[in-house]
């Protein structure tokens, strides 16, 4: 135990744990990387995402300890293992060998952890750059040498981000969060502790960033503290309907991000780059969401069954004869399609003849997230018994309220 | 209360407990009166503090701005590892002296 006054002996027991905790991580390393390339495409996703968290752990203690070659190199070796994780690259012999060469490296630095930043390794960061270059798709090229920043709504930048990390986190279908938490509030009054958080977040998703607006809290001479900021860009499956319920905090305090990924590569035409404020998340009931291209001018697709008809802001989706849970899928899909794309969305129930709990739940939920999107849902013409149905399965007064209903999330359905 | 010592121009306090709501009061005034006597820097030596909550974050915080307001800096020394975790996420260490 060092002691309380001895400066350089407190610097050796940090840098012993983190050391410790790193040589525990890079331990079967090397035998994960060569399963890997023995599994090939037919890859074990818990092997990849246990080397992957390495990478990714790594990157963050080392940050917390200034030790900028060890942050830097597993910073590259987890834009790489994210490509991995996310099948867009089979790890053949020489992508693993440049991990394998990466990861050892990493491991020396770590052994001579003090002197780490005096070790020359721009070979190896230019390897695996090189490598995440020559691997990435035509319109993500450039980007892991991009910044990009991250503001509130209000326009306050909170994080900068290289863009490659934001595709990253982006990807598999995942939404990109700009949460606000406040500690004494969010945390605290619910009696949690702030390290109960951050390992919940991290358990269903990735935190790409994160940080305490320290300015925000006054100091000892101000009334005892009411509020502490703490901003968290987080990455995760969890859709926009539940995030707030799973994280016990006010929907208008979590910002998705619809950041596009097409937009945030690095080769944009001028006057087209992204900046600060079109990447801001809008507020709910602003009509600040970037539109997809297109959306403007009439358009028709199809979904399964279910026909969605688009002109301006409106959409309207022919729900067919039956809304059962045979049918949900193609709904629900249909719905989310609807969301990404417009203002408004009409249901259109004319032709519906059936009905069953799983359509009206998905319909509920499905107003809960246009309505939390600042978005509008309404349904049109119901026939027969469909408008009793739906009113006494309490659809009106989610419709009016937006959100007095039971939890229904849309992928529920 | 906490064991305070003073050296040449820091001073290093002991709460020995952990940082809690139910704690921050009398620690806040402990800080208070240490900052009051003209002290360059603080230390705070965590050994023994196994725990700390949001109220405990924000009264490190508050230090290390009063402290901050007079060009000095908050110290923490003997982090357990799962502070230095939640410190690490929070990105606190580009505000406080962690490691030296």
């Amino acid at each position: 135990m060092a002691s309380a006054t001895d400066d350089s002996m407190m610097d050796d027991e940090i840098l012993a744990m983190f050391i410790e905790d790193t040589k525990e991580h890079l331990g079967g390393i090397e035998a994960n990387l060569m399963d890997m390339e023995r599994q090939a495409s037919d890859l074990d996703p818990e092997l990849v995402n246990k080397v992957f968290r390495a990478a990714h752990s790594i990157k963050g203690g080392a940050g917390f300890l200034n030790l900028n070659n060890i942050r830097d190199l597993s910073h590259k070796l987890e834009n790489v293992l994210h490509m991995i994780r996310n099948k867009e690259i089979v790890p053949d012999n020489r992508i693993i060998s440049k991990l394998l060469g990466g990861f050892d490296k990493l491991l020396t630095l770590v052994e001579n952890a003090l002197e780490s930043d005096e070790q020359d390794i721009s070979e190896h960061l230019a390897g695996l750059s090189g490598l995440t270059e020559e691997l990435l798709p035509d319109e993500q090229k450039g980007s892991q040498h991009k910044t990009v920043d991250i503001a509130l709504p209000d326009g306050r930048p909170v994080f900068a981000v290289d863009a490659l990390s934001l595709i990253q986190a982006l990807k598999g279908g995942n939404f990109l969060y700009l949460v606000e938490y406040d500690l004494i509030h969010d945390v605290h009054a619910q009696r949690k502790t702030p390290l109960d958080v951050i390992k919940a977040m991290e358990s269903s998703g990735l935190i790409v960033d994160s940080k305490v607006d320290v300015t925000a809290v006054g100091d000892l001479d101000a009334l005892p503290t009411n509020k502490i900021p703490f901003y968290v860009l987080y990455s995760t499956i969890v859709e926009p309907d539940i995030i707030s319920y799973l994280f016990a905090i006010s929907p208008d305090r979590i910002h998705r991000l619809e950041l596009d990924p097409a937009s945030l590569a690095a080769d944009m035409p001028a006057g087209q780059a992204p900046d600060a404020a079109s990447l801001s998340p809008g507020e709910p009931g602003e009509s600040v969401t970037p539109v997809t291209p297109g959306a403007d001018g009439p358009w028709n697709e199809t979904v399964g069954a279910v026909a969605l008809t688009g002109q301006g802001g409106l959409v309207t989706i022919g729900a067919g004869a039956s809304v059962t849970v045979d049918t949900v899928l193609d709904l629900r899909q249909a719905l989310l399609l609807a969301l990404s794309r417009c203002r408004e969305t009409v249901v259109d129930l004319k032709g519906a003849v059936n009905i069953d709990l799983a359509g009206m739940q998905l319909l509920c939920s499905a107003c809960k997230t246009f309505a939390a999107e600042g978005k509008k849902m309404s349904l049109s013409e119901a026939g027969g018994d469909l408008g009793g149905q739906a009113e006494r399965a309490g659809f009106s007064r989610v419709a009016a309220a937006g959100c007095d209903a039971p939890v229904c999330p849309l992928h529920a359905g | 209360m906490s064991q305070v010592d003073a050296f040449d121009d820091k001073v290093v306090i002991r709460p020995g407990r952990d940082i809690v709501a139910s704690a921050v009061d009398e620690l806040r005034a402990e800080f208070v009166a240490i900052l009051d006597k003209g002290a360059a820097g603080l230390v705070v030596d965590m050994a023994g503090v196994a725990m700390i909550d949001s109220v405990g974050i924000g009264l490190l915080i508050a230090a290390h701005n009063s402290l901050a307001k007079k060009n000095a800096a908050l110290e923490l020394r003997n982090v357990s590892a799962d502070i230095q975790s939640l410190f690490r996420t929070m990105r606190l260490e580009k505000h406080f002296s962690i490691a030296k």
